[in-house]
């Protein structure tokens, strides 16, 4: 980290308002107006509302008020995800997906964290790259795919750069903006005790990023299974969403339901882990 | 300023100064760019101040809100760059921030991801010269000396803005400072509070008897904790008087019961008083 501590505090000067309060110690979140559910309570709740759209769901069906073609049924569905067990097609096709997302997931995660701490770090680099940056970040990637076609085929190598270019945006843009803000208090601080630049990051800068960051990876979790479903539609067809997009096809709209659900449910297991870290890195935040 | 007679105060001139200084502070200027001014129209915020402190005074340092005392304190910590003048500690110009001073901040200013036992060590972890063990074992020291043993490893929104003060203060002195900047440290807390942080204040400054420049805009705080008690002018800052204080230190709470004691504070009050324009006094910020 070369560079020169009257920067930093240019920067910080440009960019914070000189008497605004702290982020974290002035402002204390409390539970709105209305009384908070405990866990379990809220967890049940949560429970019974699917439960309860799942019956009303199968009756409706049942009682041939819903045409079985467009929104077949929780029995039908089950049904097709037994076969799907059995002619041991569902296995597979989860474990391509998943690889799929992990290594996709993967190379967004290092490679936004990388650039969005770079990026927040060196204004001079944000200077550059913010326009590119915005621009990538607004173009519809989907009109990329032919493009991404073109260099490399429309193999594995094409899946991941889908994944990747839809899932790392959010991380660099919330890494980026989380360490350009530091507070200037705490930058203070750290200057009084001579803190290099490298301390700065380390003990001010990214600590105090970490609320961004994890908002960060929550959106790019959630866009990559968005990426991972378009990978997959578009190249090759493989693993969960191929079989939803061939399924699409057939109308066998019981196995694309399968595959549907097999991706909320995965996404709704990413947003409970992630609550979970959330709350062990932020204890501080009481 | 233009009142003051021949039985006010001494006016320091950098003249008047005798050599055992350990803190000279002499002609110090600075200013601002003014906000949104593409011309670069500047505003004056400090102009020709000059104070000393002799090793191991505690100096006091008053005056209205927003007239640059937190400035003079971030010039003295070289975490703001003078315009004019210069600033000795110890003999030694000062071009930056250094191991050798220590700066207890307005607001306590907390790393809020940080217990408190690692917020009062950050400053010697930076340093990176003591062993991890040293550093917890003086810091906790340092805790109980400030009464927040027992409170080592919460988080600083457990605790009261009192507490987070005396960690603030914990912070700065754990690293044993030559010189210790104090800005208004107590100027937030309730009375009460405030009292009992400046007898204990009183207490370890009379122990350790560090050279210390306070800030504050508290009169009778001024007069109780400090040898000598500097007030400046509003905007631009200058030192329109300097009056010594004749109590011994340490010192206990009774003298603030006495009539010279009071009679000093009156005597401050008026001082400050010539120092605003009558149009500006009361007049918060
Ligand atoms: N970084 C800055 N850029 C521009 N102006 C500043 C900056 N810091 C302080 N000022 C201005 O300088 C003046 C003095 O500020 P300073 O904080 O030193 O006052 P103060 O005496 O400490 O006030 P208070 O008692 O309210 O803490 C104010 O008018 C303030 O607006
Ligand atoms: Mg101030």
């Amino acid at each position: 980290m070369s560079m020169q501590t009257s920067e930093i505090r240019e920067r910080h000067r440009a960019r914070l308002p000189v008497f605004r309060p702290t982020r974290w110690s002035r402002t204390r979140r409390v539970a709105g107006p209305r009384q908070e559910l405990s866990r379990p309570t809220r967890i049940a709740f949560g429970v019974s509302g699917v439960v309860l759209i799942l019956a009303l769901w199968q009756i409706a069906a049942s009682a041939g008020l819903l045409d079985p073609l467009v929104a077949s049924s929780p029995s039908k569905i089950f049904t097709a995800a037994r076969r799907l067990i059995s002619e041991d097609i569902l296995g597979p096709a989860i474990l391509s997906t998943a690889k799929l997302f992990g290594v996709g997931f993967g190379v967004s995660l290092v490679s936004g964290l990388a650039i969005g701490a770079a990026l927040g770090w060196y204004p001079r680099l944000a200077a550059v790259l913010d326009p590119w940056v915005s621009i990538l970040y607004a173009v519809p990637r989907i009109a990329l795919l032919p493009i991404i076609s073109v260099w490399v085929g429309i193999g594995f190598e094409a899946q991941v750069i889908v994944v990747w270019l839809v899932a790392v945006f959010p991380i660099v843009i919330n890494t980026q903006s989380g360490i350009s803000t530091v507070d200037r208090d705490h930058l203070q601080v750290a200057r009084g005790f001579l803190a290099t630049d490298w301390q700065v990051l380390r003990t001010v800068a990214i600590p105090g990023a970490t609320p961004a960051i994890v908002s960060g990876i929550r959106q790019g979790l959630m866009q990559g299974l968005i990426g991972v479903v378009l990978a997959e539609y578009f190249f090759g067809n493989t693993g969960i969403g191929g079989l939803i997009f061939s399924a699409g096809t057939t109308l066998e709209t019981a196995t694309a339901f399968v595959g549907a659900f097999i991706f909320a449910a995965a996404a709704l297991l990413f947003s409970v882990a992630l609550k979970a870290i959330e709350r062990r890195l932020e204890r501080w935040r009481g | 300023m233009a009142g003051m007679t021949a039985d006010s105060p001494r006016q320091v001139g950098a003249n008047e100064m005798a050599g055992d200084a350990f803190l000279r502070v002499a002609h110090l200027g600075k200013s601002y760019r003014r906000r949104g001014s593409s011309d670069g129209t500047e505003v004056a915020v400090l102009q020709d101040v000059s104070l000393e402190a002799k090793a191991g005074e505690f100096v006091t340092v008053i005056g209205p809100s927003g007239c640059g005392k937190s400035t003079l304190l971030t010039c003295i910590a070289g975490l703001t760059e003078v315009g004019d003048g210069t600033i000795e500690v110890d003999g030694a110009a000062v071009s930056g921030p250094g191991p050798d001073r220590a700066v207890v901040f307005q607001h306590a200013s907390l790393l809020p991801w940080r217990t408190i036992e690692r917020n009062v060590g950050y400053g010697l972890e930076l340093r990176r010269d003591l062993s991890r063990g040293e550093i917890r074992s003086r810091v906790a020291r340092m805790l109980e000396l400030v009464g927040l043993g027992e409170f080592a490893g919460h988080y600083p929104h457990e605790i009261s803005g009192g507490m987070k003060q005396r960690a603030n203060l914990a912070r700065a002195l754990v690293v044993e400072p030559k010189l210790v900047l104090m800005d208004e440290p107590f100027g937030a807390l309730d009375a009460i509070t405030k009292e009992t942080l400046q007898d204990e204040l009183a207490a370890l400054a009379g122990r350790m008897r560090r050279t210390t420049v306070f800030i504050t805009h508290d009169i009778e705080e001024a007069v109780f904790l400090g040898d000598k008690v500097v007030v400046m002018s509003p905007l631009p800052g200058r030192v329109a008087a300097e009056l010594p204080v004749p109590f011994p230190r340490p010192r206990r709470r009774e003298v603030t019961a006495e009539p010279e004691f009071a009679a000093l504070v009156q005597r401050l009050r008026g001082l400050i008083q010539t120092a605003i324009p009558a149009s500006q006094s009361g007049e918060e910020r």
